[in-house]
C-alpha cells in the first residue's frame, strides 16, 4: 500500500501569525468566512452608513473585478480608516479575495489585534523591520500562486501626518513588476479631517473614495507620476506645495542690474 | 454566616444549574483553586521550564473555565449546544492536522454527523446516535462518485471516520451522561479529573521520574509520574464525590480510574496521530499551552466509557 501523504504544509510550515493565509491550501476556514460575513455587516450597513458616509465614485468595483481577478489596490494613506474603508466599498462576496498589506508590529502586537486581523481583515503581516524580505516573497508568491487575489497597499509606507501625499515607497513596483500584477488608482478624499494620525477615534462625517484608471505594472516614479496627475484632477492641494527651485545666480546679477 | 447561602438579585425564570446550590458551590472551590494556584505560579512563572509550561497551562484556564461553568450552567439545550460545538471544533483540528481540512465534502459530512449526534441525544435516541457512525460512513463512501475522482480517497474516508468515531461519537458520550441524573455534574465532574489528572502528570515528571512507559510516543510519561498523577486524580474524585448521583465508594472510584487511565489513553492514542502526521500543535488553546484538541484529547476515551460503566456496570 502507498504512503499516506498527508496535505497539512499549511499547518506545519508556517508560523503561527501565517497560518490564516491559504498559502497551501487555497481554502479559508469556515470560521473565517464567518468572522469576516459579521465584519462586513458592522462595517458596511452601519458603520460607513450611518456613522461615516462612504461615497464611491468612479468604475464599479464590479467590472474591474471582472477584468482583473489580480489587482493591487494601491491609495493615499492618512488614517487607520483607510484600509477599512476600502474594503467597505468592495461588494461583500468579492472579499475572500480581498487581502490587506498590514504593520505586524502593529496589527498582530496583541491576541485580540491578532485575531481581528486574521478573521476580519484578512490582513498579511508586514515586518518593517525585515530586512531578509519575508514579507517580500510572502507577497510575491501569494501574488504568484492564488487565482485571485486584490491586495490593499498605501505605497506611502506610513500615515501621513499632514494628509499630503508623500513619495511612494519601491515596494509596490516590487510586487506589481516582478508578479505583473496591473495596479489600480484610488484616493480617499476626506480621511484626514475624519481621522488625523494621533487622534484617538474617528470622527463622524462624509468620505469620498475615487476609483481611478488600472495602471500597467512599472516602475516607482512612473506610477507616482501617473497617480499624481490623476489625482491632482480631484483635489489640487493634495500633494505638498513643491519648493520654489534655488535661484541661480545669472538670474541674481539681472535683478541687480534692473535695480 | 454560610458562604454559599446566597440568593441572586434577579430571578431568572427558567430552571438552570445555577439555581442550585452544589452547582454555586463547586464553580467557587474550583475557581478559587485555578485563581490561587495561578496567582502562585504567575510569581514563579519564569523560574524554569515546568513553571513556563504549567503558567501557559494555567492561564489558559483562567479564561476558559468561567466561560464553560458559564455555559454549562444555562438550561437546556445550550449544554448540549455547548458541547457539539467542542466536537466541531475538535474535528476542525483534526481536519487541519491531517491535512485534510481544505477537503470540504468530507469535512461537512463530519460536521453534520456530529450535528446529529446532538440531536439524538437531545431526543435520547441512542439507536439513532450508534448508527451514525454507519451513516457518516455511508455518506462519505458517496463523495467520490459525487467528485468523480478517486485519488487518495481511501485516505480521506478513513480519517473521516476517524475523525467523527473519535470527536464525535466518542466525546459526544457527554451529551448522554448529560441525561444523566445529575448529569451535569458529572460532565464536570469527568473534566475536572481528566485536566488535574494530565497537569499533575506533566508536573511530577520532573519529580517521579523511573521507567518510561511509551518513549517514542510520549517521553515525559513516566510510571512514576503517572501513578502519582492516578493517585492524586483519584484522591480528587474522593474529595469531590458530591457531584455524583451515588456518593458510594464504587462510583468515585470507578469515576476517578476511568478519567485518570482512559484520559491517559486517550492523551497517547491522539499523540501517535500527531506524530504520523508531522504536527505538534495547530495552535494555542486560547492563550495557553497546546491547542483545543490537547485539551479535549483524554475525553474521547473517558467519555464513552465512563458513560458504559455507568449504565452497565454499576
Amino acid at each position: 500500500m502507498k504512503d499516506w501523504y498527508y496535505e497539512n504544509d499549511q499547518w506545519t510550515k508556517l508560523p503561527a501569525y501565517l497560518k490564516h493565509l491559504p498559502l497551501f491550501t487555497r481554502h479559508l476556514d469556515m470560521f473565517s468566512v464567518f468572522m469576516r460575513f459579521l465584519w462586513s455587516i458592522f462595517l458596511k450597513n452601519i458603520c460607513f452608513k450611518f456613522y461615516i458616509r462612504l461615497k464611491v465614485k468612479g468604475t464599479p468595483f464590479k467590472e474591474i473585478y471582472r477584468t482583473h481577478p489580480k489587482l493591487i489596490i494601491i491609495s493615499n494613506h492618512a488614517s487607520h480608516l483607510d484600509a477599512v474603508s476600502i474594503a467597505a466599498s468592495i461588494p461583500r462576496r468579492y472579499w475572500l479575495n480581498l487581502y490587506i498589506a498590514a504593520a505586524k508590529d502593529y496589527f498582530f502586537s496583541n491576541p485580540l489585534f491578532t485575531f481581528f486581523s486574521k478573521h476580519c481583515l484578512g490582513a498579511i503581516p508586514i515586518d518593517r523591520k525585515d530586512r531578509k524580505g519575508e514579507a517580500i516573497n510572502l507577497i510575491l508568491k501569494l501574488l504568484t500562486e492564488l487565482p485571485r487575489m486584490w491586495l490593499i497597499i498605501f505605497p506611502e509606507g506610513t500615515r501621513s501626518k499632514d494628509g499630503k501625499i508623500q513619495t511612494f515607497k519601491r515596494g509596490v513596483s516590487i510586487f506589481s513588476e516582478r508578479t505583473q500584477t496591473p495596479l489600480l488608482f484610488t484616493y480617499l478624499e476626506g480621511n484626514n479631517e475624519l481621522w488625523p494620525k494621533g487622534q484617538p477615534i474617528p470622527l463622524p462625517g462624509k468620505l469620498v473614495l475615487h476609483v481611478g484608471p488600472v495602471h500597467p505594472p512599472g516602475p516607482i516614479q512612473d506610477v507616482y507620476t501617473h497617480y499624481k496627475q490623476w489625482v491632482l484632477t480631484i483635489n489640487p492641494n493634495a500633494f505638498p506645495a513643491e519648493e520654489p527651485a534655488p535661484e541661480t545666480t545669472e538670474e541674481k546679477k539681472e535683478d541687480l542690474e534692473n535695480e | 454566616m454560610d458562604l454559599f447561602d446566597f440568593t441572586f438579585p434577579i430571578r431568572i425564570s427558567i430552571p438552570t444549574a445555577w439555581e442550585s446550590h452544589i452547582y454555586r458551590q463547586t464553580v467557587l472551590i474550583v475557581l478559587s483553586i485555578i485563581f490561587v494556584s495561578a496567582a502562585i505560579i504567575f510569581i514563579f512563572r519564569k523560574k524554569n521550564y515546568y513553571f513556563v509550561q504549567s503558567w501557559a497551562s494555567i492561564k489558559s484556564w483562567i479564561v476558559a473555565a468561567p466561560l464553560l461553568f458559564l455555559t454549562m450552567g444555562l438550561p437546556e439545550p445550550w449544554p448540549l449546544v455547548f458541547l457539539t460545538g467542542l466536537a466541531i471544533v475538535g474535528a476542525k483540528i483534526f481536519f487541519q492536522i491531517m491535512g485534510m481540512f481544505h477537503r470540504s465534502y468530507f469535512v461537512l459530512i463530519c460536521y453534520a454527523g456530529i450535528i446529529g449526534l446532538g440531536i439524538s441525544a437531545w431526543y435520547d435516541r441512542l439507536d439513532i446516535y450508534n448508527a451514525m457512525p454507519m451513516i457518516v460512513l455511508g455518506v462519505s463512501c458517496l463523495v467520490p462518485l459525487v467528485r468523480n475522482s478517486y485519488k487518495r480517497m481511501i485516505q480521506y474516508m478513513s480519517l473521516t471516520l476517524l475523525a467523527f468515531i473519535f470527536l464525535g461519537w466518542s466525546f459526544m458520550h457527554l451529551g448522554l451522561i448529560l441525561k444523566f441524573p445529575n448529569g451535569i455534574y458529572q460532565v464536570m465532574y469527568l473534566i475536572i479529573l481528566t485536566e488535574f489528572c494530565d497537569n499533575t502528570n506533566l508536573a511530577m515528571g520532573r519529580y517521579f521520574g523511573g521507567w518510561r512507559l511509551f518513549p517514542k510516543i510520549n517521553p515525559r510519561r513516566t510510571v512514576g509520574s503517572t501513578a502519582v498523577s492516578v493517585l492524586l486524580t483519584l484522591f480528587l474524585a474522593g474529595s469531590m464525590r458530591f457531584l455524583l448521583p451515588d456518593g458510594s465508594d464504587k462510583y468515585w472510584l470507578a469515576s476517578g480510574l476511568v478519567a485518570s487511565l482512559g484520559g491517559f489513553v486517550g492523551d497517547l492514542v491522539m499523540t501517535v496521530i500527531r506524530r504520523d502526521a508531522g504536527m505538534k500543535t495547530v495552535g494555542p488553546f486560547i492563550i495557553g499551552r497546546g491547542d483545543f484538541l490537547h485539551r479535549m484529547d483524554r475525553l474521547i476515551f473517558v467519555a464513552p466509557i465512563y458513560y458504559y460503566v455507568m449504565t452497565v456496570l454499576l
